[in-house]
C-alpha cells in the first residue's frame, strides 16, 4: 500500500512512471509539527507512515492567451504540498497569480503544463471535490440564508431534512443561526462571508480554498472575521489554503506561509509559524510573529523593488 | 392617473369650446355614456379579442420558453435559429395578415398566429438575454459545488433570467392587443378591432373611441397582472428588476 503512493511524472500527465514511494518522493517542504495539530488528526497517524499530501501541486504553470495581446504567464513552476489539518497561506502582490493557482487547484482550470493531485489522485477529476470561498460571497439573492448555505449539499443529492439539520448545527457554531430566513441583501458584507463560508464548508470535502475571503471588508470587520474564522473552522479534517496580500492575516491564521512573486507568479520564499494556536490579537507584538512578518515583507518588498526596476 | 383625468377633461373643454364635430371628435362624456350605454356589445366583443391575446399570449411564452431552453442547451440550435428570429421580426404582419387568411382560414387561427408574431419576440430576445447574462463566477462558484448542467440551468440560469423574463412579458402583454386588433382587421366577424374597423366608415366616432378605450384598458389590465404577479415572484431579487432587454 504504502508503496503504491509515489508517483513521478514526465512532462506527458498521462504518460506516468512510477519511481519511488511517496515519501522520498514529496519530499514536503515542511511538516507542521504534530503538536500544532489538534487531537483528531493525529489519531491513527503513526510518525514512521506519513500520509500522502490531500492536495499536491508539481511543476503547474499556467499561461493566458488572448487574441490581441501578448500571452500572460499567470504562475510558473508551482510546485507545493498540503497535508491534512495543515492551514496554508500564500501571500504575493495583487494579479500575482494566486487566484489562478486556486482556480487550478480546484479544478475550474487546467495547468499548461505539471499537475495537481488530490489525496495522492493526479487522474481524478477535481471539479466538485474542492470547497472554495471567493472574495465576494456570491450567494443568491432569491435564497435565504438557510436555501443559500444548503446549495452545495442539494446539489449532492443530501434529502432536504439532513441537510437542514446539518445547516442549522453548523449556522450556530457560524454565529449566523438567527438570520437563517433572511435574505442577503438585509445582510451586512461580513455576514454574508459567514454564509458564503458555511456553503462551503457544509459539504465537508478534505480541501478548502479561500481566496481573499475578507478582502471586500472594513479593517474592523475584516479583524472581527479572522479572528472567528480561525475560531469556527474545524481545520483537522481538510487542508486548508487561503491566498491573501495581508500579511498579518497570514500570521494569524496559517500554519505556514508562502510568499509568491509578481506575474509570472513563482514561489520566493516559504516560512513555518510556530505560534501556538489559537492565536489572540496582541500575538502582533510577539518578537517571533514581528521576525516573521519582518521576513514577509522584506520578501515582497524584494518584489516590488524587482517590479519598479523592470 | 391624475394627469390623465386632466388630459381627458382638457378634451372634454377643448371639443366644447371649439365646437368640433362629434363625428371628428366626440367630447369624452359622450364616449362614456356609448360605452355604458351599449355594455353587452362591448363585452361581447371583448370577450373574443380577450380570447385570442390570451391563447396567443400563452402559445407565444411556451414557445418562447421552450425556443429559449433549446438554444441554451445547444450553441448550434442558437446560432441556426437566432437570425430566423431576427428575420421575423422585419417582416410586416399586416402585410401577412392577409396571407393567414387562406393559409388557416377565418376562425380564431389567423388571430392568434397574429398575436404570436407579435409577443414571441420580446419574451424569447429577452429570456435569451436573462440566460446569457448569468454572472461567470456564480457558474464557477456552483461549478465547484459539483452542480451538473442541467442543476446549473434550473439552480442558476434560470432563476437569473427571471427579471428579463418579466421585462419581455411586459412588452408582450402591451403589444399582444395591438396583434389581435390587427388580426381582426383582415378578417373577423367579431372582437373590438372589427368594431373599429366596421364603424369608422359609418362615422360612429364615439363608438370607436369606445371600443379603442376599452383595448388600452384591456393592455393596461393585461401590464398591470403581470407586473404584479413580477413583484410576488421577483421580492428578494436586488433593484428586482433591470428594465433590460429589448422590445
Amino acid at each position: 500500500m504504502a508503496g503504491l503512493r509515489g508517483w513521478m511524472l514526465s512532462t506527458d500527465p498521462h504518460n506516468l512512471i512510477w519511481v519511488m514511494p511517496a515519501e522520498e518522493l514529496y519530499k514536503p517542504m515542511s511538516a507542521p509539527s504534530d503538536d500544532s495539530l489538534p487531537e483528531r488528526s493525529r489519531q491513527g497517524q503513526s510518525k514512521t507512515v506519513r500520509r500522502a499530501p490531500t492536495v499536491s501541486v508539481s511543476n503547474a504553470s499556467k499561461s493566458f492567451v488572448s487574441v490581441d495581446m501578448p500571452p500572460v504567464q499567470a504562475m510558473q513552476d508551482i510546485t507545493l504540498d498540503v497535508s491534512l489539518g495543515e492551514f496554508l497561506v500564500i501571500v504575493g502582490p495583487s494579479g500575482c497569480g494566486k487566484s489562478t493557482l486556486l482556480n487550478v487547484i480546484a479544478g475550474l482550470i487546467e495547468p499548461d503544463s505539471g499537475y495537481v493531485s488530490l489525496e495522492g489522485d493526479i487522474e481524478a477529476e477535481r471539479i466538485g471535490r474542492v470547497a472554495y470561498m471567493h472574495q465576494i460571497d456570491l450567494l443568491l439573492p432569491w435564497r435565504n440564508v438557510l436555501d443559500n448555505a444548503l446549495l452545495g449539499l442539494e446539489i449532492a443529492g443530501v434529502p432536504r431534512t439532513e441537510a437542514e439539520s446539518r445547516a442549522t448545527e453548523l449556522a450556530t457554531k457560524f454565529g449566523v443561526a438567527d438570520f437563517l430566513n433572511a435574505y442577503p441583501a438585509t445582510l451586512s458584507g461580513g455576514m454574508r462571508q459567514r454564509v458564503a463560508l458555511l456553503r462551503a464548508v457544509l459539504p465537508d470535502r478534505s480541501v478548502l480554498l479561500l481566496d481573499e475571503p475578507f478582502k471586500a471588508l472594513d479593517a474592523i470587520t475584516r479583524a472581527e472575521l479572522q479572528r472567528w474564522l480561525s475560531d469556527v473552522l474545524d481545520r483537522s479534517n481538510r487542508a486548508t489554503i487561503m491566498v491573501t496580500h495581508d500579511v498579518e492575516e497570514a500570521l494569524m491564521l496559517g500554519d505556514r506561509v508562502l510568499v509568491m512573486s509578481s506575474r509570472p507568479g513563482r514561489i520566493l520564499l516559504e516560512l513555518d509559524v510556530d505560534l501556538p494556536r489559537p492565536r489572540p490579537s496582541d500575538v502582533v507584538r510577539d518578537p517571533q510573529f514581528v521576525e516573521a512578518k519582518w521576513q514577509l515583507l522584506s520578501a515582497l518588498d524584494g518584489v516590488a523593488t524587482a517590479r519598479e526596476s523592470n | 392617473m391624475i394627469l390623465a383625468g386632466l388630459g381627458l377633461l382638457l378634451w372634454e373643454i377643448l371639443v366644447r369650446v371649439l365646437n368640433v364635430q362629434t363625428w371628428i371628435l366626440p367630447p369624452v362624456s359622450l364616449i362614456f355614456a356609448e360605452l355604458f350605454d351599449k355594455p353587452d356589445l362591448f363585452l361581447r366583443h371583448a370577450y373574443v379579442t380577450v380570447q385570442e391575446i390570451l391563447i396567443g399570449f400563452a402559445v407565444s411564452v411556451t414557445f418562447s420558453c421552450v425556443m429559449a431552453t433549446a438554444m441554451f442547451w445547444s450553441r448550434l440550435l442558437e446560432r441556426s435559429v437566432y437570425p430566423f428570429l431576427i428575420a421575423s421580426q422585419t417582416i410586416p404582419v399586416f402585410t401577412l395578415a392577409p396571407m393567414l387568411l387562406i393559409w388557416i382560414g377565418t376562425g380564431i387561427g389567423p388571430k392568434i398566429v397574429v398575436v404570436v408574431l407579435f409577443t414571441f419576440f420580446p419574451v424569447t430576445i429577452n429570456l435569451m438575454t436573462g440566460l446569457k447574462s448569468v454572472d461567470s463566477d456564480m457558474v464557477d462558484m456552483f461549478r465547484t459545488l459539483g452542480a451538473s448542467r442541467r442543476q446549473m440551468f434550473t439552480k442558476l440560469y434560470v432563476r437569473s433570467a427571471l427579471p428579463y423574463f418579466f421585462a419581455g412579458l411586459k412588452v408582450a402583454a402591451v403589444v399582444s392587443v395591438i396583434g389581435a386588433v390587427i388580426g381582426e382587421w383582415v378578417s373577423a366577424a367579431s372582437g373590438l378591432g372589427w368594431l373599429i374597423k366596421t364603424s369608422t366608415p359609418k362615422f360612429q366616432t364615439e363608438l370607436v373611441f369606445a371600443a379603442i378605450f376599452t383595448l388600452s384598458v384591456m393592455a393596461a389590465l393585461m401590464f398591470i397582472s403581470i407586473a404584479l404577479l413580477q413583484s410576488r415572484v421577483l421580492r428578494n431579487y436586488p433593484g428586482s428588476n433591470p428594465q433590460g432587454g429589448t422590445s
